[in-house]
């Protein structure tokens, strides 16, 4: 499946200001359930946004009503172990959570399934105070497949990811945020805006410091710890000699905000 | 629900507790006749409530600790607990108002509070309850800028 295809191009739509990408999904009619077409969308646009040096943090939203009741049945149905391992909807999971600049997820309404495991995949969760977050794959026989039996435990422990996978229950936005589940709760009204501030913030720090930042935090995902240390010593090293650290250390020193170029 | 205000609270009555808990909309309760565990339950969960002069404790004197700490904060809770009456503590904390047709004075209440306002009050509320003081606080100003932004 190609990702410019143009029938797709309105499954998920983006726009581009002041180095915030605002990626939204657009299946209003079946609460922006995840097709392989929306699949294969979304994930090229973040690898677009990941080469685009505009572009220095990335919004993703499925507007204020749903962010996403899950992945299309139909998509999961007709596999065999060997076709699912390669097929198009789980590598292009795999491509959105491996996004390397930052990536706000402005979460409303049911965040369900495949939904909810990319809204975890992403850095910071937003929540609408009308967020519901779940993963119900346990009561159709199967388990999360995408991220779900891993992305709880970091941000809430392995309780609340127990619970999550195995009960299948639905968690709302308050009782996200007590878990660490959500990183902030705003008015549903307000949702966009809060997610486009906090993007703004992070689009306004030095870009290759925030992007070596994510991956030695997400190189401790796949790592034993002592890995995961020794890269980001490496990673600290490397960065050393950017311009922009020069740049950060020499308005730190003058009392001036720092302009950084990503260099 | 099914039966009245003199009712036990079962182990599922939190799953309707906390539905009016919470709520959008503004929760009323009117209580004339024998009050229980489930009327006082009732009572502390609305918003505004009247207790007609029928109103009177049915059976053992129910408490609810826990409820009422939640919902009147922990000095008044305290002053609920010690009170012969709950229904009188009620109605002296400022929780319920006394009157002769109750369901008149809440109807004539309710018909004041259509539209958005009362919503508004009780995510308002509910964000104060359940998130840390800083938070709700950022979303109270959030909720501020919506309603400059939509006048």
């Amino acid at each position: 499946m190609s990702e410019t295809d143009p029938a797709a191009a309105g499954l998920v739509t983006c726009e581009i200001a002041e180095g915030v990408a605002l990626l939204r999904l657009e299946r209003p009619s079946v609460r922006n359930a995840l097709s392989l077409p929306l699949l294969v969308r979304l994930a090229g646009l973040m690898v677009s946004c990941d080469a685009d040096r505009e572009v220095r943090c990335i919004v993703l939203t499925g507007g204020v009503r749903v962010f996403s009741a899950g992945a299309d049945v139909e998509m999961l149905s007709g596999h065999n172990p060997a076709s699912y391992m390669v097929s198009e909807n789980r590598q292009a999971f795999d491509r959105i959570r491996e996004t390397r600049k930052p990536v706000v997820a402005a979460v409303a309404g049911y965040c369900l399934g495949g939904g909810c495991e990319i809204a975890l995949g992403c850095d910071f969760v937003v929540a609408a105070d009308n967020a519901v977050f779940g993963q119900p794959e346990i009561n159709l026989g199967i388990i999360p497949g995408a991220g779900g039996t891993q992305l709880w435990a970091p941000r809430a422990g392995s309780g609340v990811q127990a619970r999550a996978v195995l009960e299948g229950g639905l968690v709302g936005a308050y009782e996200a945020r007590r878990r660490g589940i959500a990183d902030c709760v705003v008015p549903v009204e307000a949702l966009i805006p809060a997610a486009m501030e906090i993007a703004a913030a992070l689009a306004a720090k030095a870009p290759l410091a925030v992007q070596a930042a994510k991956s030695a935090m997400r190189f401790g995902w796949r790592a034993p710890m002592a890995a995961a240390l020794e890269l980001e010593v490496v990673t600290m090293a490397g960065l050393l000699a950017s311009e922009d650290a020069a740049e950060g250390i020499d308005a730190f020193l003058a009392k001036r905000q720092p302009s950084f170029g990503g260099r | 629900m099914t039966g009245g205000l003199d009712a036990p609270l079962r182990s599922g009555a939190t799953g309707w507790m906390t539905a009016i808990e919470n709520a959008d909309v503004l929760p009323m309760v009117v209580a004339d006749g024998p009050v229980g565990e489930r009327g006082i339950a009732l009572l502390l969960l609305a918003d505004m409530a009247w207790i007609g002069p029928g109103a009177h404790i049915a059976g053992r004197v129910p408490r609810l600790p826990e409820l009422a700490q939640i919902r009147l904060g922990p000095l008044a809770a305290r002053r609920f607990a010690f009170a012969c009456d709950p229904l009188d503590a009620l109605v002296e904390l400022g929780h319920c108002r006394r009157a002769d047709d109750p369901a008149k004075a809440a109807a004539a209440f309710a018909s004041s509070w259509t539209g958005g306002i009362a919503g508004r009050l009780r995510r308002g509320w509910r964000a104060a309850r359940e998130l840390a003081p800083d938070e709700a606080m950022t979303f109270s100003a959030w909720m501020g800028r919506i309603a400059g932004e939509i006048e």
